[in-house]
């Protein structure tokens, strides 16, 4: 894999997500459209009640309800009761920040950069809008906006190189992110692990790094949300096959580049949203 | 290089040039200069922030008291953010909180006043429609057109319509002359004041204090449909109508029953509940139909039946007397507070067991749809974790909101349930132990404060005089020289219409203290507002004539407005910063009735629904662009200062009140009876040792008292609009006229106490200081009534959690207290000291002492008014003291230098000790004459037994009902109300319980005209009430509309506010949640064939709209006495108006209301639903 710099994952800064607090009154996805100046979006009636139903070029953040079922459990003078009933869980998600970001490996304009900070950011004047990084990330997180170019998270790089903490971090009412340095913010999430509790974002396919910087917890109650939400594995199997590619065959990358951009594009592109279908039937069922 | 292919451009073409390659990014790195570091700001455009000047102001939106700080350069604004300092929000905001700026911003604000120049809909054609789309038809058939006018045409024009109405009416009434003397019986004045919760304090008090001026107590606002019925069920069972304890108590609980939706509606409440949870493991519990926000967040949900509440928390104490081993009765911390601090006797206690008997687990199983096992379970937690049974090692709190509030037995059953669980299990009084409604409005609780809730009730709750008697005994009571319950003696000659069991002086009953309390509050308004009410001559209280500036008697509420204005007894009204046409039930009738009004006046930011029906708009501003003062829900009071200038030709209210007061005065609109008497002074008299001593002459001035021009000190007028009308010499006027709220001006330091923002905790020896640490209460952050206390009725929990009283040092004394004592100027040294010693307890300061007690006027005849304005001290009144040389009238400096007590002015030397704290909470409050249950019970089986005879005679639940009223001779005839019992809705979904469990309603004849579509132009339409499925299924019919009759609740969400009139023009708020639907559970669904995003139709009695459906698990779908029982949910805060249009819940809702508070039944109805025929 060819690398772009990438700061180690244990350094620059990294975001715990706990969703049991989370009451998912979606202020951090307005903090991040008033913090960002992005636009309003035309929407219509919800079906999830996600709105709108995944990320916009004008909506960075959404925070993504899941309806599930669950087991609750009360303490009572005779001991614990238990009650399955129905759980909504709201999920606020974002760009996650790959530790070896392949939206940024895939930019052939160089518009993302990765800054120390661990924030990987769309340069909007950079890019050309082939949507390559759409393309590569597995968490579908890049979009194109009115003017062609992509959009997205930037880790709200503007504030944490200044010594704030991210939009969203800082309105939300009930304390959900955990915003600090990535070491103690991995440690945080091992020992979250370690308690039992269920932990997105740590031991990832190598293709993001092995780990992500937005990294979630839940409880055994809300983890269907987590399940629901991401991928079971953190890679595109396209991209991927097309990055081992470049790298095992340098003499043919010209070929290859042709022949992608000439016609393999297309079909690549094709199937990838093929894959990305069935990711999300997967995700369904 | 050409010069236009600039750098950009060129990395541009080798970037293309790469892809073409297919070169990934890291192999161009020579070509490409990567940005790696951003300015603050700099993305999103907000770089200026580096300059910009930060303003604290309060949230509009909800009661939590959020601090929103703004970042401006001028009149722009660069960014918002909440306020990292304030204790309530600490940094964070919801997401209403954080476009709030953009109701300083939006294009769509009114920026000048408008006068309508097209015709009104015709009432008749409102009322015709059967379904939303024909009513909006309708209405936008006659747009107002509106001509756009100067400030001074506007209030010329509503001057003179007004004055032509009301003189119109004074010359063939005669009013304000009476045979007995010259006053208004304020229900007759035919104009009306709403509004409003959003308000300022200092705003919503000047409308109240217009509304008294004009002599009408047609008065009201927001909350009459919010919370009224917990103002009145908690203050006639604690004493006052508010949240007992602030937000911090909240996280000090074990257990909390979410009767409502925090999470939702008051999101920023979850900050304490977290932290509750994270630090003590508190169980939150959701009783709700809906899994709301609020669920997911809590440990289980408790789905059931929309308007069985009480049966719930009756079901609890059922658990803690009959199941729970050894019953609750039997410990002795129950023991102590009944003895000491509820009055009720074993006697009572066991009629309110025999009540509660009948409350087994199994029947209200059967009423609420909730499993026994769930119903157990909740209450054997409830009821552990409680104060009685753990000695107060832990707490309960009961959480409300409209769920509870908005039903036809919210104050005599559902709300005063809670209030008496709360009580018996020692949970109010105790932190976490709290009874925590939650208010709406941002400034709610501080407009019912200074509204003294509306119907004409003076501000700081002080009622009207109810008779010309009554302002004769408070002749007599100012003859004695204004005294405090203990010293007033009730004259022989009252005694046949005022019952108390202490009339002579030197003792003092429940009935002396509210009065004394009545009458204290009206001499401060005379004080403070120039005006008089007494008798002429002043020393003839029985037979001089009765002047009275303040209206007598009470008025008409907003729920029965449309019918006052229908009949005709109300023809103007004024409307600030409200929105009726939305908010109140069955719109219809209500758009019909403001369409009747002569003249209607509405004050608001946005063109809202009410506006389309005015003649009159005055643009309004958001709260970001004025100042002044705002009560969050749990009582603190905090000052909100301005942003930035008005938008346009905007104006803040205060200055609108103000303004137009002069315009009605110039027209003549205005005539006090005191005028109308020819009364120019007061010449105040005491009645010391047999004979009148002249004390002083006061000159009455009620135009001064509306120049609240220029300011001093910490009253500098902050702007050009400002000097005009200043809101700090308002905020000073009300420090003075609400004894409530004294201290929120601190007239020794000449500082607004609720400016401070100081989050530090007191430390122990300071006035609360223990108390305050303990507890992690934030007591130097702005003020809280009353006298700065926050978790109320606390008269010995510091002294459970110590072990031992502790000790304060404060005003050169110590004190030894046992609770939180709040705190007051001292008289003599002018220094804080504390207040109700040794710990608040239930009715004070309602019942309080006064040095000054037949020595002085209030605050020792001192010109308050002069003082307000321009700071100078000057004492036009005396000094009356007996002395063995017989009675001595002195000056202030000789009676200051002889007592040392040199503040008087600052506190009326009031004070409060053991017997002021006498009164027990109302545990036994009782609301109609009548008996106790035991004996109530065989008159309730004959008329439930009647009802279901004639039921099964006549097949018509509405005639037996009306039958059985006739020949009871009443209904619920003859019980007293004294324990909550379950009651069905009007609207009931099973027949057989509508006979068990008779509705409450009909105890208020308004009901009984709803129920028979009275006044004259509802006969025939659309607009009444079906009493059971049946009945709906058969008024349907006829239109051919046929489905499942499912019971229908309201709700509201995070991104959706109130009448939507402010959310629904943020477009970023609407984009989370466009339009509304209705969610309705998933067998219901498959029952209908409906999948998720169908459109389906609601029909009710009021007619029909269509939404879309969103289905989900999440939506109650009951069993209820062996019958399926679907609950829908719809959306309110839509109607016709704004880029978001969609149909309005209300328009399908019901109004009939509660008995006492005339409060809607908007959370417990009826309707038939079917899936939309055509999209
Ligand atoms: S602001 Fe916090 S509580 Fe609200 S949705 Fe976002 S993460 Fe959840
Ligand atoms: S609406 Fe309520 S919770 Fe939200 S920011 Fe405003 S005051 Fe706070």
């Amino acid at each position: 894999m060819v690398a772009v710099n990438f700061p180690p994952a244990d350094q620059g800064f990294a975001v715990l997500v706990d969703i049991d607090k989370c009451i998912g009154c979606r202020a951090c996805q307005l903090a991040c459209k008033d913090w960002n100046g992005l636009a309003p979006v035309k929407t219509t009636f919800s079906p999830t009640f996600t709105n709108p139903q995944s990320f916009t070029a004008q909506d960075w953040k959404v925070v993504f309800y899941y309806e599930g079922a669950a087991k609750k459990g009360l303490a009572t003078p005779a001991g614990e009761v238990v009650f399955e009933q129905v759980d909504v869980a709201p999920l606020p998600a974002q760009c996650l920040h790959c530790a070896a970001a392949p939206c940024a490996r895939a930019c052939p304009s160089g518009a993302i950069s990765v800054t120390p900070e661990g924030a990987v950011v769309i340069n909007k004047d950079q890019c050309i809008g082939c949507g390559f990084c759409e393309n590569a990330c597995p968490y579908d997180v890049p979009r194109r906006g009115s003017d062609g170019k992509y959009y997205k998270c930037t880790f709200c790089v503007d504030r944490i190189q200044n010594g704030r903490e991210p939009a969203c971090v800082e309105v939300c009412p009930t304390g959900v992110f955990t915003f600090g340095p990535a070491s103690q913010i991995v440690q945080m999430a091992q020992s979250e692990a370690a308690k039992g509790r269920t932990v997105y974002g740590l031991n990832l396919n190598p293709y993001v790094g092995g780990q992500v910087r937005w990294i979630y917890v839940s409880s055994d109650r809300k983890a269907f949300a987590i399940k629901q939400h991401f991928p079971s594995d953190a890679v595109v199997p396209t991209n991927e096959a097309r990055e081992v590619l470049q790298e095992i065959v340098p003499p043919l990358a010209l070929v290859g580049a042709v022949a992608l951009t000439a016609v393999g594009f297309a079909s690549w592109r094709r199937a990838r949203i093929e894959e990305q279908k069935s990711q999300q039937k997967q995700k369904e069922q | 290089m050409t010069a236009a292919t600039t750098r950009r451009g060129f990395l541009k073409i080798s970037a293309i040039a790469a892809l073409a390659l297919g070169l990934p990014a890291s192999a161009q790195s020579s070509l490409i200069q990567q940005k790696t570091s951003w300015a603050l700001g700099e993305i999103g455009g907000k770089t200026g922030l580096k300059n910009a000047s930060v303003t604290p102001t309060i949230c509009t939106f909800c009661s939590m008291g959020c601090s929103i700080d703004f970042y401006t350069n001028g009149s722009d604004i660069i960014w918002t953010r909440g306020s990292p300092e304030s204790y309530i929000n600490w940094g964070a905001l919801c997401p209403k909180g954080k476009v709030a700026y953009q109701l300083a911003t939006s294009t769509e604000r009114l920026d000048s006043p408008m006068i309508r120049t097209g015709p009104k809909p015709p009432a008749e054609e409102i009322l015709n429609a059967k379904t939303w789309d024909e009513l909006v038809a309708v209405i936008k058939k006659y747009p107002p057109q509106w001509r756009k006018v100067s400030w001074d045409e506007a209030l010329s024009y509503i001057a003179r319509r007004l004055a032509a109405i009301l003189n119109d009416w004074r010359s063939s009434t005669g009013a304000p002359a009476q045979q007995d003397g010259y006053y208004y019986i304020g229900a007759k004045t035919p104009v009306a004041v709403m509004g409003s919760s959003i308000l300022t304090n200092e705003e919503a008090y000047l409308s109240i204090k217009l509304a008294a001026f004009l002599g009408t107590s047609n008065t009201d606002s927001e909350y009459r449909k919010c919370h009224s019925s917990t103002v009145t069920a908690l203050a006639l069972t604690y004493g006052w109508g508010a949240e007992t304890a602030s937000i911090e108590d909240v996280a000090l609980a074990d257990v909390v029953l979410f009767f409502s939706n925090p999470a939702e509606a008051h999101p920023l409440s979850f900050y304490y509940f977290m932290k509750g949870k994270k630090e003590r493991g508190t169980i939150l519990i959701a009783l709700n139909p809906n899994y709301s926000r609020t669920v997911e967040a809590s440990d289980i949900w408790v789905p059931f039946r929309p308007g069985t509440d009480t049966a719930i928390l009756n079901y609890i104490l059922h658990y803690a007397f009959f199941e729970r081993n050894p019953p609750i009765d039997q410990l002795p911390e129950f023991q102590r507070l009944m003895s000491t601090r509820w009055n009720i006797t074993q006697d009572d206690l066991d009629d309110l067991k025999a009540m509660l008997s009948e409350y087994d687990a199994q029947t209200v199983s059967n009423i609420t749809g909730v499993p026994v096992d769930m119903l157990r379970t909740v209450a054997q937690i409830y009821v552990e974790n409680s104060g009685v049974v753990t000695s107060h090692k832990k707490h309960g709190v009961i959480q409300w909101a409209m769920g509870m509030t908005q039903h036809t037995d919210a104050v005599l059953s559902i709300i005063r349930a809670a209030a008496i669980v709360q009580l018996l299990l020692g949970n109010v009084g105790y932190p976490g132990g709290g009874t925590h409604p939650f208010r709406g409005h941002s400034n709610v609780q501080g407009a019912t404060d200074v509204q003294g809730g509306g119907l004409g009730v003076l501000p700081g709750y002080h009622a009207p005089p109810g008779s010309p008697f009554e302002v004769r005994l408070y002749q007599d009571w100012k003859l004695q020289g204004m005294p405090d319950p203990w010293n007033w003696e009730v004259p022989q000659w009252a005694l046949k219409s005022f019952s108390t069991t202490a009339p002579s002086r030197g003792k003092a009953d429940a009935a002396k203290a509210l009065e004394v309390f009545n009458f204290y509050g009206w001499r401060r308004f005379e004080l403070l507002w120039g005006i008089y009410c007494g008798t002429v001559p002043p020393d003839d209280p029985v037979n001089g004539k009765v002047v009275c500036d303040i209206p007598i008697g009470t008025g008409a509420s907003e729920t029965t407005l449309p019918s006052k204005i229908f009949t005709g007894d109300v023809k103007a009204a004024f409307i600030f910063g409200e929105n009726p046409a939305v908010t109140d039930p069955n719109i219809k009738v209500t758009m019909a009735a403001l369409a009747s009004l002569q003249l209607l006046v509405v004050s608001d930011i946005f063109e809202t629904e009410t506006a389309w029906f005015a003649d009159v708009v005055l643009p309004g501003v958001s709260f970001a662009e004025k100042e002044g003062t705002k009560t969050d829900g749990n009582r603190v009071i905090q000052w909100q200062w301005r942003a930035v200038p008005p938008r346009g030709q905007s104006r803040p209210d205060y200055w609108i009140i103000a303004t137009l007061y002069k315009y009605l005065r110039r027209e003549g609109a205005i005539l006090l009876p005191s005028e109308a008497a020819g009364v120019r002074s007061e010449e105040v008299k005491f009645r010391k040792m047999g004979q009148i001593v002249f004390v002083y002459e006061r000159p009455l001035r009620p135009d001064y008292s509306w120049d609240y021009s220029g300011g001093v000190g910490a009253a500098q007028p902050i702007s050009d609009i400002e000097a005009e009308v200043n809101p700090r010499i308002i905020n000073k006027e009300i420090n003075y006229t609400m004894l409530i709220y004294q201290g929120m001006y601190d007239p020794v330091r000449d500082t607004f106490t609720t400016m401070r923002r100081n989050n530090a905790l007191r430390n122990p020896g300071e006035i609360d200081g223990t108390f305050s640490s303990t507890f992690k209460v934030y007591k130097n952050w702005g003020w809280s009534w009353p006298l700065n206390v926050r978790f109320m009725y606390n008269y010995d929990s510091l002294q459970i959690a110590l072990g031992h009283p502790d000790v304060v040092t404060a005003a050169g004394k110590q004190w030894t207290v046992t609770g939180e004592t709040g705190e007051i100027i001292d008289e003599y040294t002018g220094e804080y000291r504390p207040a109700f010693v040794p710990g608040h307890n239930f009715f004070v300061p309602k019942a309080f002492k006064r040095r000054l007690s037949g020595v002085a006027d209030l605050f020792g005849g001192v010109d308050l008014m002069t003082f307000i304005r321009t700071g100078q001290l000057s004492f036009p009144g005396k000094f009356v003291v007996e002395t063995d040389g017989g009675v001595q009238v002195l000056d202030f400096e000789t009676f200051a230098s002889s007592t040392g007590m040199r503040y008087p002015w600052a506190n009326d030397a009031l004070y409060w000790d053991e017997e002021t704290m006498t009164f027990p909470a109302f545990l036994k409050r009782i609301f109609y004459p009548g008996v106790g249950w035991r004996q109530f019970k065989p008159t309730y089986e004959n008329m439930r037994s009647l009802l279901r005879q004639y039921y099964s005679q006549l097949g018509d639940l509405k005639a037996a009902t009306l039958k059985v009223i006739q020949e009871m001779g009443g209904w619920y005839k003859g019980y007293t109300f004294q324990w909550p019992i379950h009651a069905e809705p009007v609207e009931a979904p099973i027949v057989d319980f509508a006979i068990q469990y008779p509705t409450l309603a009909w105890l208020n004849p308004y009901n009984i005209e709803v129920l028979e579509q009275e006044p004259s132009i509802l006969q025939g339409k659309m607009v009444g009430v079906a009493l059971e499925p049946n009945e709906l299924q058969a008024q349907l019919q006829p239109l051919g509309i046929t489905g499942i009759t499912v019971v229908m609740t309201t709700n509201r969400l995070t991104e959706t506010w109130h009448s939507g009139s402010m959310n629904r023009r943020i477009p970023d708020l609407v984009e989370l949640v466009p339009r509304p639907f209705v969610k309705i559970p998933r067998k219901l669904a498959q029952q209908l064939g409906v999948s998720t995003g169908d459109y389906v139709e609601l029909w009710t009695a009021r007619g029909g709209l269509k939404m879309r459906a969103y289905v989900t698990d999440g939506e109650a779908y009951l069993e209820v006495n062996g019958q399926d029982v679907p609950v829908v949910n719809i959306l309110w805060s839509w109607s016709f108006e704004g880029p978001d249009a969609g149909p309005s819940a209300n328009f399908i809702s019901p109004d009939v209301v509660d008995p006492v508070t005339t409060i809607q039944e908007t959370k417990a109805w009826l309707a038939v639903i079917r899936k939309a025929p055509s999209v």
